[in-house]
């Protein structure tokens, strides 16, 4: 389940954009691979090899840059985010990009830990401004044409997900659990 | 449009055309050709080329009169569109070389049926102008506001993805 919890206003998140287009990102995903010895990476990438994806690096569309607060952007973006939406504590945060023409295909986020991390909601937000083109799938739903800032809790970090650029500007979102 | 139609139309779908950058290139005639200027649109924007790509399939006139039947129109053009997951159709119009043939004879008003069966079409977006279709029920049609919108189609599932388009002249 997915519930809207209010736009996040308090940031500048043009100006945030704005750096991380000048950015390099601390590297492009996905991290992990088929036959990687970790629980989930095997049910995403068997869905990935039936849709034929080729990394981007293979002449392909799957692929998405990567950005960490206090690495690449401002740790303060996600104290403001955390503040303004009285998140007590989070595991750990990103903002993506999906460039024109990519994917990052249907997937759940596994994480390396994820023998030992309990279940958790998790967030996400548009930060950048409604753009033609940009996609997100969750669950059953799409997300498209949403404000900036506009803000959503995850019942599950879990949810099977997925975003795509089919626009002519780069896609971020702000992700965090 | 009934779900039996849908299956039997994608069945049809064997011999199709690739629709892509060098296909739409062959069309144009100069630079100010909307062929020409989609393209333009697309390499400034930074689209790799080689993945912008979908399929068309031309149906038998079968299932081009049962469409017809669906929204009461006399056909124009119809063809079933599959994108495969990974590709894109990116930002566009369609630009068709007998549109003006066409108005000049009357209205013309575009629909599109979405066909895939629920468990293949996880990803699957179709985007007009400011809508976003997603999670279809099979056979769904829709009517556009404009027959030359701008539109786009993604694929992030596994499956292909397949619609069929009709402009038509309406019948009433």
């Amino acid at each position: 389940m997915i519930n809207f919890i209010g736009n996040c206003s308090n940031l500048n998140w043009d100006a945030v954009i704005a750096d991380l287009d000048n950015t390099e990102p601390a590297y492009v995903g996905p991290r992990h691979k088929k036959g990687d010895k970790l629980d989930g990476v095997n049910e995403v990438t068997k869905l990935w090899e039936k849709g034929n994806y080729k990394p981007i690096a293979d002449g392909g569309t799957l692929g998405w840059d990567m950005y960490f607060p206090g690495q690449q952007f401002d740790e303060l973006v996600i104290k403001k985010f955390v503040d303004f939406f009285e998140i007590e504590n989070y595991h750990t945060a990103w903002i993506s990009c999906i460039h024109v023409g990519n994917y990052a295909p249907v997937h759940w986020d596994v994480n390396d830990k994820d023998d030992v991390l309990d279940d958790c909601v998790r967030y996400h937000c548009h930060i950048g401004q409604p753009a033609v083109g940009h996609i997100f799938i969750a669950g059953d739903e799409a997300f498209y044409n949403r404000p900036q800032g506009s803000t959503y809790m995850w019942s599950s970090r879990k949810l099977w997900h997925a975003g795509s650029n089919c626009g002519l500007q780069p896609k971020y979102l702000l992700n965090l659990w | 449009m009934n779900k039996i139609a849908c299956n039997s139309i994608m069945l049809s779908c064997t011999n199709g055309i690739a629709n892509n950058a060098t296909g739409i290139l062959k069309r144009a005639t100069g630079p100010t050709d909307p062929y020409t200027e989609i393209l333009d649109t697309w390499k400034t924007a930074g689209y790799d080329l080689t993945n912008v790509e979908w399929i068309n399939y031309y149906p038998d006139k079968l299932f081009v009169d049962w469409f017809a039947r669906e929204v009461n129109a006399t056909p124009r053009y119809a063809w079933v569109s599959k994108l495969m997951p990974g590709k894109t159709a990116p930002w566009h119009w369609d630009v068709n070389d007998r549109t003006d043939e066409w108005l000049a004879d009357g209205e013309l008003v575009r629909w599109s049926c979405f066909l895939d069966r629920r468990k293949f079409r996880f990803g699957h977006v179709f985007l007009v102008e400011d809508k976003c279709y997603y999670n279809q029920e099979q056979g769904t049609i829709i009517k556009w506001d404009n027959w030359n919108s701008y539109h786009a189609k993604s694929n992030s599932g596994s499956d292909p993805f397949y619609m069929m388009h009709f402009l038509g002249k309406p019948n009433d």
